[in-house]
């Protein structure tokens, strides 16, 4: 340490050595026991938990007394426990502080013998350590520059498969117009992308809405039972009952079944295991705005919830008849919410929802035609902001909306009075529109043969060619029936040759080429429910749990066989192989063979 | 080229780098000292954001946290039931190890009257993990919460539980008022 | 069990509330006789005053250049850097100092609105200043980081000069990190893996200590490992220190080359002397410089600024936005299930404003981006000078230190003889080249 070397003194560098022996074997005692201690005081490594906060051992002893509230050696027990692991605790946090002073002493004191016996035994100035070639300063530039450039490369080389992971995950999330591991700053690792939705394929093996992938309430499945029994159990697989009430449908996708409930107050999503019934999570929706609003009066048929959810296997958008719409993710933690206000809706909002790509659509219908108050909402799935908004030159309706394809491009199709309005999903520019409709119109329309159907109970049942642009009423309306069987509520369905309506318990059969009426059968029961097709036959819901099943052709409806749920019916079933799941008043249902 | 000029044209590029160098660190030292931001500032918790997670009581460089429990008494219901005192489910209402929720016995009871206790927290017992917070913060009227202590606190330039805080709740407070109390008029030295 | 079921059915009532903070569900009882106390927080400590800490970082890196440079005293820095070691690291418990203060400076910049003290504006930019000036007394002297590592040096063992040279890439690297998370606002990494904090607080996380305490018995056998091959501050003075008007000789005279100082620096700053090229060799030499200027350099600096910008991206997660924004992210699709991570507690508790988490994150993934290309960028440009250094090195005729690396600590002066004799020890003065020279 000195600048001077003193004489050597080899006795006092002998001290030193000896006191450096023993104060570095304290200072390694002392290491240890500060570590010992370290891992007493917390658990798990790093940090991990404090000991004393954990202190697990207390939990059962506690859990134990609270079921056995009298039992005085337990209770003993708990309080010396406590007391030993609170001791341990401040004591030890005691000899942290004290055996890292000593550390700290005992290192000094090392350190300073270590100096101490190498000044000491150190020579006077001496050239000795001068030996041998003087290095060769143009060898070793070259072994640094070439260790420097190998690791320089071997730091670019170690970086590639990361840059390699990265370029691939933005190729994966990458939006048509930022190339993939181009410059732009758009893609991203983190952040879900706006186009992460589901292929085709991924849509049509679930049920992701009302009415089905494509809302017609035809499933192809063939495997779907057809006798059952509600009070008797016979194929259920399960029953599980649904808290709140709700109008709306079963949707499924991916071993889950989303619907949803509310009253005047409350709202919620609901998730159930489709294996089990199990009640997976249940999600409140609400927004500050809407807790403070008047509930909005509806229907007591209608209900809080008649819309039901749509989901494309990321999320479950739902919304309420207060204006509350709502994102919620597959574990059942909101992502979003927003408040468009009670609607201006006489019976109240039973629209559903509809997922195209990225946007949510909402038909947002209210008040009469010329009120300038009904719109069609493009929502952001991934924020819920608005993407875009189209005014709607329509009266309040409830129809739920259907997209369809024609000629390779997106059509939203929404059904209102008075005009059927076609729609870009991806703008919210109108296309087309066709002038045919009137009054409260509630069904559906459906799309089959290359032609829409659309029906309401006071003008007509039509038959859109859905490739015009602009107004369509004069040029594109392929055939019109105004006499009988017009739809009320329910929605319509098409098998192909026919289109069939189902009013006051009457089933009616059109040509679905040229809209002539081809029979009608009388069921005598009240459906509130839309009919659906499966293994060629037509399923009817009626609204006291009567489900009827028949086949249908040109000349007539033969019935083949009827369960019964016990409970009243306003749902649409779901069908995914082997099962249907079915919205019952109060309960859900799965239904399959063997149950 | 000769060997003087060589030498001579690097000092001059020397002499340059070192003129930019002084003007640059000067111009940032001289940018940053006279920007009108700059002041001390003190670590505090935002008793808004704090989720009670019990990082505060691991994470804290020191080796008992400067993160400890504050009592507004003046918010306080002096409820008999206290959530922040007691285990959910006590046996008794009574300070019996069995009963207190404190892992430390840190906070004190002591009987006002009919139907009313104060409670007070045992500064040096408490290891600031948060759950009596969470106790006060879900049933009771949050009079209890976590706050940095300063006198304990060693203002590291980063916060060791800034860093780790899952809801971000960490702030950089002025210097001359380095705590974020609830209640009125609270916050006496 | 009565007070039980109360307490049961209370809990379901509250339950029932939404949670919220600071809300009065009990009013406070009004005492007659009882006095509600008021809270009484603790004041600050008082232990670090800002101008105070000014005033002993000036008055430090003046002693510590004039020890190196005039004073010529091994035993003046060994003096001076203990007591900086125990002001600036025990008492003022490490924090802040100069290698920190990088961190601060970076965010001061990129966000007008943070903060920087004057303490800490000054320990960033007064030993910058005086290593453009007299060289890298500050490491010798004044930072108790050095002034730890260098006391407890007892055998000093060589590092190979290719090794060294590699592992002296890493301080840029750390630099590059710390620059880019503390710009961020995410988190100051610097400090985070500072070894020797925590043996100057007594405390810490034990990840920390221990890698202290390794660090030391390293530093025992191999001279300053923190400041040569993890200091991000260190590398900066470096470079300041290449243009520095005076710095530290060997010799107080003249040199002839008898070479007693080759072995006398542990820190392989002492540079051998290095032939001046004859015509020929500048010819060819000034050649590859081109060659270097044209393409390597543009290559190095494109490469890295590439490599940078991906980089930067993968280390969003370290930033707590990041961090929230991927949770989030793989919530929304899915992939989380219960119990979830405290971070998304919190998002819930708070609103789970998605919209907000994720434009934010959006913006913060495009800063990361932009500052990881410029970051990546100067990285490829100190490689490429790195390796122009190495492969051009400056003609010294004599033994002196490496302008860059010399901490001045003085170790070298009492190694040469004219130095012995300049303090009146009598001494022979060896011829050139050594005794077996």
């Amino acid at each position: 340490m000195a600048d001077e070397t003193p004489s050597p003194r080899p006795a006092w560098a002998l001290a030193c050595r000896r006191i450096a022996w023993v104060a570095g074997t304290l200072t390694f005692l002392l290491s240890a026991v500060l570590l010992y201690n370290s891992f007493r005081l917390y658990r798990g490594a790093g940090n991990g938990k404090l000991r004393v906060v954990e202190a697990s051992g207390l939990l059962p002893l506690k859990s134990k007394l609270r079921e056995d509230p009298k039992n005085e050696p337990l209770k003993a027990e708990i309080r010396e426990l406590d007391r030993r692991v609170r001791e341990e605790y401040f004591v030890r946090e005691k000899l942290a502080g004290r055996a890292g002073w000593a550390l700290l002493a005992s290192a000094v004191v090392l350190l300073g013998t270590l100096h101490g016996a190498r000044i000491l035994s150190r020579p006077k100035f001496a050239m000795a350590g001068v030996t041998g070639r003087p290095p060769d300063p143009n060898i070793k530039a070259s072994v640094a520059a070439r260790a420097v450039t190998v690791s320089a490369l071997g730091l670019a080389g170690m970086a590639l498969p990361l840059v390699w992971d990265v370029s691939a995950q933005w190729q994966h999330s990458g939006t048509a117009e930022t190339p993939a591991g181009g410059s732009g700053g758009a893609g991203s690792s983190t952040v879900p992308a706006a186009d992460d939705f589901p292929s085709p394929e991924e849509i049509a093996a679930n049920w992701p809405r009302f009415r089905g992938a494509d809302g017609s309430g035809v499933s192809s499945l063939t495997d779907v039972p057809e006798t059952w029994d509600g009070p008797s159990g016979k194929n259920i697989v399960w029953k599980t009952p649904l808290e709140l009430p709700g109008e709306n449908s079963a949707v499924v996708w991916g071993g889950r079944v989303f619907t949803s409930g509310a009253t005047e107050k409350r709202r919620e999503v609901y998730c159930h295991e489709a294996a089990t019934g199990k009640l997976l999570w249940k999600t409140p929706v609400g927004t500050p705005q809407s807790e403070r609003a008047e509930p909005p009066e509806v229907m007591e048929d209608t209900g809080h919830a008649a819309p039901t959810v749509a989901t494309d296997g990321r999320r479950v958008c739902a919304i309420f008849a207060n204006g509350d719409v709502a994102a919620i993710s597959m574990v059942g933690k909101q992502l979003w919410v927003r408040s468009l206000g009670a609607p201006e809706n006489m019976y109240g909002h039973a629209a559903s929802l509809v997922l195209w790509r990225n946007v949510l659509i909402v038909v947002w219908d209210q008040g009469a035609a010329d009120d300038g108050k009904s719109k069609l909402l493009g929502l952001d799935v991934v924020t819920g902001k608005p993407l875009w908004e189209t005014p709607r030159e329509v009266a309040n309706s409830w129809t739920s909306p259907l997209v369809i394809e024609v000629n390779g491009k997106p059509q939203v199709i929404t059904s209102a009075d008075p005009w059927v309005i076609a729609y870009n999903p991806a703008d919210g520019k109108e296309i087309w529109k066709a002038k045919c409709m009137e009054g409260d119109v509630a069904p559906s329309p459906v799309f089959a043969n290359g032609l829409l159907y659309v029906g309401c109970d006071r003008t007509c049942i039509a038959a859109i060619k859905p490739d015009g642009t602009g107004d369509v009423t004069e040029t594109h309306i392929a055939w019109k029936q105004e006499d009988a069987g017009l739809p009320d509520m329910c929605s319509l369905l098409c098998d192909g040759p026919r289109v069939y309506t189902l009013v006051f318990g009457i089933l009616y059969a059109f040509d679905a080429k040229t809209g002539k009426a081809l029979w009608e059968h009388d069921t005598k029961v009240k459906f509130e429910a839309s009919p659906s097709l499966f293994n060629g036959k037509l399923h009817l819901l009626g609204s006291k749990g009567e489900w009827l099943s028949g086949t249908a052709d040109d000349e007539g409806f033969k019935e083949t066989g009827r369960n019964n749920l016990g409970e009243g019916i306003g749902a649409s079933p779901a069908f995914m192989p082997g099962r249907i799941y079915l919205r019952g008043e109060k309960n859900l249902y799965c239904i399959g063979n063997g149950g | 080229m000769s060997k003087e000029s060589d030498l001579s044209r690097r000092e001059l590029l020397k002499t340059t780098i070192r003129g930019i160098g002084l003007l640059g660190f000067g111009g940032t030292g001289g940018y940053l000292v006279g920007r009108e931001s700059q002041s001390e500032t003190r670590w505090q918790i935002d008793a808004d954001k704090c989720i009670q997670c019990g990082r505060c009581a691991t994470d804290c460089v020191l080796e008992v946290s400067a993160v400890k429990c504050v009592h507004t008494h003046g918010m306080c219901g002096y409820c008999k039931l206290c959530t922040a005192y007691f285990e959910p489910e006590p046996v008794n209402l009574d300070e019996g190890a069995e009963n207190q929720l404190c892992p430390t016995g840190a906070i004190a009871r002591k009987f006002i009257e009919e139907p009313y206790y104060e409670y007070n927290i045992l500064r040096d017992l408490c290891v600031g993990c948060g759950k009596c917070v969470k106790g006060c913060n879900m049933f009771g009227n949050g009079s209890m919460y976590l706050q940095v202590n300063h006198d304990l606190c060693i203002n590291c330039n980063m916060c060791a539980i800034a860093v780790t805080c899952p809801a971000q709740a960490f702030r950089q407070l002025p210097a001359s008022s380095p705590y974020k109390l609830r209640g009125k008029g609270e916050g006496g030295k | 069990m009565r007070r039980a079921a109360g307490w049961i059915m209370l809990v379901c009532l509250l339950a029932l509330a939404p949670v919220a903070f600071g809300v009065e569900r009990f009013p406070p009882p009004d005492f007659t006789d009882h006095k509600v106390p008021h809270l009484v927080v603790p004041g600050p400590e008082t232990r670090g005053v800002g101008w105070i800490d000014v005033v002993v970082l000036s008055v430090g890196l003046l002693w510590a250049s004039w020890l190196s440079l005039k004073g010529r005293s091994r035993r003046g820095v060994v003096v001076l850097s203990i007591l900086s070691l125990l002001y600036f690291g025990f008492w003022r418990r490490g924090c802040v100092c100069a290698i920190g203060s990088i961190q601060n400076v970076a965010l001061g910049l990129a966000d007008p609105t943070y903060a920087v003290p004057l303490s800490v504006v000054a320990l960033f930019t007064l030993p910058l200043v005086v290593a453009l000036v007299w060289g890298r007394s500050f490491c010798s002297g004044v930072c108790p980081h050095g002034a730890i590592q260098d006391l407890v040096l007892v055998k000093p063992v060589k590092v190979p000069t290719w090794l060294d040279e590699v592992l002296r890439v890493l301080p840029w690297i750390h630099l590059a990190a710390g620059v880019l998370l503390a710009a961020t606002g995410g988190m100051f990494l610097i400090c985070k893996y500072d070894p020797f904090v925590g043996i100057f607080r007594m405390a810490g996380p034990r990840v920390m200590l221990v890698a202290g305490v390794a660090m030391l018995v390293l530093s025992m056998f191999v001279g300053r490992p923190y400041c040569r091959y993890l200091c991000p501050y260190g590398a900066l003075l470096g470079v300041a220190s290449r243009f520095a008007r005076w710095r530290p000789t060997v010799t107080p005279g003249a040199c002839t080359q008898c070479r007693l100082c080759e072995t006398s620096c542990p820190f392989g700053a002492l540079n051998p002397p290095q032939p001046v090229a004859t015509a020929r060799e500048r010819v060819a030499g000034a050649r590859r410089r081109l060659v270097l200027l044209v393409v390597l350099l543009p290559l190095a600096a494109w490469g890295f600024a590439w490599i940078g910008g991906r980089a930067a991206l993968l280390s969003m997660p370290l930033h707590p936005q990041g961090k929230l924004a991927a949770l989030v992210a793989a919530e929304a699709r899915g992939e989380i299930s219960p119990p979830l991570p405290d971070e998304l507690l919190a998002f819930h508790q708070h609103g789970a404003d998605l919209p907000a988490a994720m434009s934010s994150a959006m913006a913060l993934e495009k800063r990361f981006l932009m500052l990881g290309r410029v970051i990546g960028g100067l990285f490829g440009l100190v490689i490429a000078l790195k390796l122009a250094r190495i492969l051009f090195p400056e003609p010294t005729p004599d033994y002196e230190t490496d302008s860059g690396r010399c901490v001045s600590c003085a170790r070298c002066f009492s190694a040469c003889p004219y130095e012995l004799l300049r303090r009146g020890v009598p001494v022979a003065v060896p011829e050139k080249g050594g005794r077996n020279g």
